[in-house]
This record gives C-alpha cells, sequence and structure tokens, in this order.
C-alpha cells in the first residue's frame, strides 16, 4: 500500500517502466500465439521464426483479431500517437483544466513501452487504474470505462498490442497544475468515483443492444468526452452523456443523448451509424477535431453490425437537455 | 468627365496586384471593407451549408436510393461549383466574429489551400464518377469527398460551442 501522504511523487506514468523481475519481453505473447496453431518441435521453430519476421507478417490468432477490434474500438492509438509520431509510442498532449497529460508509449518495447508488463500488470491497469509500480493513474487514462472490460477482451488487446512494432521512445512526464501533481488524492478519487469490474449484460435489452452498451461504454469511452465533469474531474453521473463545454483539447463536446433539441433525438440508428463510418451527420456536416479522429482510427474500422449496436444503445440512452 | 481622384490609384495597385499575384489573389482574396465582415463570413457560412446540404443529399441519393427530386449528376457538380475555390471564401479580414474558421486558416494559408485543393479534386472526381454510373466508384469517391472535408475540419475549424 502507498503511505497516504504525499512522497513528493511526480507523475510516475511517464517515466520509463523499469524492468522487473518478472519482465520477460515479446515471448510469452508470440508464444501463445504459436502454440495455438502449432504443436511440438514445429512450433519452437516457428516460433523462433515468428520472433525474427516483423509483427505484421505473423499469423493472426483469434485472440489478435479480436484484440484488433477492440484496439479501433477503446480507440487506443488516438490518444497514444502523437501528432506526426510513430504509432502507439505515446506522447500526444492531452489539455485539461489540471494541465497537460502526456500519453505514455504503449509498444511492446520492454524498456519504454509496456512490453515488460505480465499480463497481470496489463490487466490490473486496465482493470483498476494502477500501474505495474503499484501507483494510480490519472483518470484521463479511461480505466473507469476500461475496467468494464472482460479479462478475455482485455488479453486480446494485449495480444493486439504485442503484435505491434516496438519503438524505444521515453515517455514525456506531464506538466500538471501544482496541486494536481499529488497521486495520492487518487486515493479518496478512486473510492468516490471509481468502480472497478466487468460490464454486466442488461437482460431485458437484446443482444445487440449489449453488445453496442459494452462496446460504448467498456472499450469506445463515449461518455468520458461528451459528459461534463464536476469540479475533482468525475463525469457528472446525472448529465452522462449531455457533452461538455470544457470537453477534450479545448473545445467543447455535443449532447449526444437522443433529445430532440440539444441532442441527437432527430437522427435514426441508421443515420448513426453512417455518421460512425464516415462521419456525415444527417445535415451534410462532416465531423473535425479529434471527432474525425475517432471515425477513421476507430468507429469506422467497426463492423457495420458493431456500429449499429453502438448507435441502438446510444439512441436508448434517456434523452436529457444540455450540459450546463 | 470627372474621375475621383483616388480611384486611379486603386485601379493601378489593383491591375499590379493582378498581375504580379495571380495564384495569391485565388488562396487569399483582399481584404473586405470593414462593414462587410459579418455578412462574408455568413456568406462563407452560407456556401459551406450549402455544401453540406449537397452532400446530405447525395447520401439520400446514393445511399438511401431515393429516385425522386434532384438528379445526383445535378448534385455532383453543385458541391463541385462549391468547392471549387474554398480559400477564396477566407479574404483577409474575416477571421474574427462568428467564424469557426481557426486563425491557422490564414496563418498557415499554404497549408490550408493544400486541404482546400483536395475538397477541390476530390468533389471533381465525384462528379466525375457520377457521370461513369459505377455505383461502386460512386460510393468510393463519395467517401473521399468526406475525408478531404473533415481533414480541413481537423485542422482548421474550432470545435463545435
Amino acid at each position: 500500500m502507498h503511505p497516504p501522504w504525499p512522497t513528493r511523487q511526480r507523475p510516475r506514468c511517464s517515466a520509463p517502466i523499469a524492468r522487473r523481475g518478472h519482465s520477460r519481453g515479446r515471448g510469452p505473447a508470440a508464444g501463445r500465439r504459436a502454440a495455438t496453431v502449432l504443436t511440438g518441435a514445429f512450433a519452437a521453430a516457428a516460433l523462433s521464426v515468428a520472433l525474427a519476421a516483423g509483427a505484421d507478417e505473423q499469423p493472426q490468432s483469434d485472440a489478435v483479431a479480436r484484440g484488433e477490434v477492440l484496439f479501433h474500438a477503446g480507440l487506443c492509438g488516438v490518444c497514444h500517437t502523437a501528432k506526426d509520431g510513430p504509432p502507439l509510442a505515446g506522447g500526444r498532449p492531452i489539455e485539461t483544466p489540471y494541465g497537460t497529460f502526456y500519453t505514455p508509449n504503449i509498444t511492446p518495447d520492454p524498456g519504454y513501452g509496456i512490453g515488460g508488463w505480465s499480463d497481470e500488470d496489463f490487466v490490473r491497469a486496465l482493470r483498476e487504474g494502477v500501474s505495474p509500480e503499484g501507483h494510480d493513474y490519472y483518470p484521463s487514462f479511461p480505466y473507469t470505462s476500461f475496467t468494464k472490460l472482460t479479462r478475455d477482451d482485455m488479453l486480446a488487446l494485449r495480444a493486439y498490442l504485442d503484435s505491434r512494432d516496438a519503438v524505444a521512445q521515453p515517455n514525456r512526464e506531464h506538466d500538471l497544475v501544482w496541486y494536481a501533481r499529488w497521486r495520492w488524492p487518487l486515493k479518496v478519487w478512486k473510492w468516490l468515483y471509481f468502480e472497478p469490474g466487468p460490464f454486466q449484460p442488461e437482460p431485458d435489452h437484446g443482444k445487440r443492444w449489449n453488445r453496442g452498451a459494452y462496446l460504448a461504454e467498456a472499450a469506445s469511452h463515449c461518455a468520458e468526452c461528451h459528459s461534463p465533469r464536476g469540479l475533482l474531474g468525475e463525469v457528472i453521473a446525472d448529465a452522462r452523456y449531455t457533452g461538455a463545454k470544457e470537453g477534450v483539447e479545448g473545445g467543447s463536446t455535443p449532447n449526444i443523448t437522443p433529445d430532440k433539441t440539444d441532442g441527437i433525438g432527430t437522427w435514426n440508428a441508421d443515420m448513426l451509424s453512417f455518421y460512425l463510418e464516415v462521419g456525415m451527420t444527417p445535415d451534410g456536416d462532416f465531423a473535425g477535431g479529434i471527432m474525425a479522429e475517432v471515425i477513421d482510427q476507430g468507429t469506422g474500422k467497426l463492423s457495420a453490425d458493431d456500429r449499429a449496436a453502438i448507435a441502438e444503445y446510444i439512441l436508448s440512452l434517456p434523452p436529457k437537455p444540455g450540459a450546463d | 468627365m470627372i474621375q475621383p481622384n483616388h480611384v486611379r490609384p486603386l485601379a493601378a495597385a489593383a491591375a499590379m496586384f493582378a498581375m504580379a499575384g495571380l495564384p495569391v489573389l485565388s488562396a487569399q482574396a483582399e481584404e473586405v471593407p470593414m462593414d462587410k465582415v459579418e455578412q462574408a463570413v455568413k456568406y462563407r457560412q452560407n456556401v459551406m451549408d450549402a455544401m453540406g446540404g449537397l452532400a446530405g443529399a447525395a447520401v439520400g441519393k446514393l445511399r438511401d436510393g431515393f429516385d425522386f427530386g434532384p438528379g445526383l449528376g445535378d448534385i455532383a457538380s453543385g458541391l463541385q461549383a462549391m468547392a471549387a475555390d474554398i480559400p477564396s471564401l477566407f479574404p483577409e479580414g474575416t477571421d474574427f466574429g462568428e467564424t469557426k474558421a481557426k486563425p491557422e486558416v490564414w496563418s498557415d494559408a499554404d497549408g490550408f489551400a493544400d486541404k482546400a485543393a483536395e475538397a477541390k479534386d476530390a468533389t471533381a472526381a465525384f462528379a466525375e464518377a457520377v457521370k461513369s454510373g459505377d455505383k461502386a466508384a460512386m460510393m468510393q469517391a463519395f467517401r473521399d469527398v468526406g475525408d478531404a472535408c473533415k481533414g480541413c475540419h481537423e485542422e482548421y475549424r474550432k470545435k463545435e460551442d
């Protein structure tokens, strides 16, 4: 456990991950993938080939393919890639009222990325918002949503990330206002506003609705940007999905509840699916800003079924008037 | 015939400007008089909205298959006309007031002109694809139009408010 008092901690998730006792680099994930398709001595030979070959040439196992869907749905690449930077090597600034967070490297690099993490480390980061060293993450990393992923899906996502190119790029320290530099208040914050645990399907709703709810709530974390936040940076539960005046990157985000005047209540599911596919609103306007990235790198790459599921779920939210 | 004194120097300046800077002219039109700035912003927004309306109408034809209303060819050539010279809609001095245009439209005029050229080319290609009658080509060309719109909005338009 952490001491409950400030210990002059600087934001630590931006420090390179030190190699720890059970760090094992890329071996285990590649081994798992290979073992599912191959056996015996052949596996050993293929494993060394797979390790030598570029990640993209490896045969994709089911887990990697499923992980790729979650990767797109989870929009990981949007935040963890800097403008014109190498994919997933981090460094994108996330501007907030508490200062600027710089996203970390999530490539499989063992020194600077997450290649040295065990599966348990990865699951704990997403489920509990705790780093392998045991510090609490700032909720700028939306573990508040990712906690709802199933363990299987977390591991699939890990398998996909492991299949990406490693980039030896050090992380950049966050640049925060003084009172946000302490990490110990995060314990209190989590106690107040964070409920860890996987998504529980709602039996009253159909399969597609539940798939949409899972994707929107656990993976795509729509509410993280499309909700107003309170004084402590928490999503205001009653106003979830009603948009935010101070959304992301200094811009506001719109109300996406099906309210007829303030939200998207005049859209039907087909219109919303099409928006998530190509970025065009029913008015013929095209998304800009970070939503254009969300569509290009995320929802636009999902299957039509998954987009339809997200649309069904979002349009089933209770309609609410605009934020503030 | 009496000519006001200030007309000649102005005409001379305009002629010089035209000779020296033809490409500049199309990329960044001359300043709008102070009492017309708001109208110029509104005019620009109306042209942009017209573009959006045409894009939305194209989807009704293309994706939803409505055969009533205007023809897709007319919609596509309308789009092409609206997008023919986007930078000319952003004259110097129309960078304040009710505009959603970011300062980068003017400070990074070359980058903006590149994005605008993408929209021009994409709408032209869409009009061509519509003439060809090939449904898949039309859909792809329309997506390219969308990508051009998004690409420019991403960098040069302020977020919703």
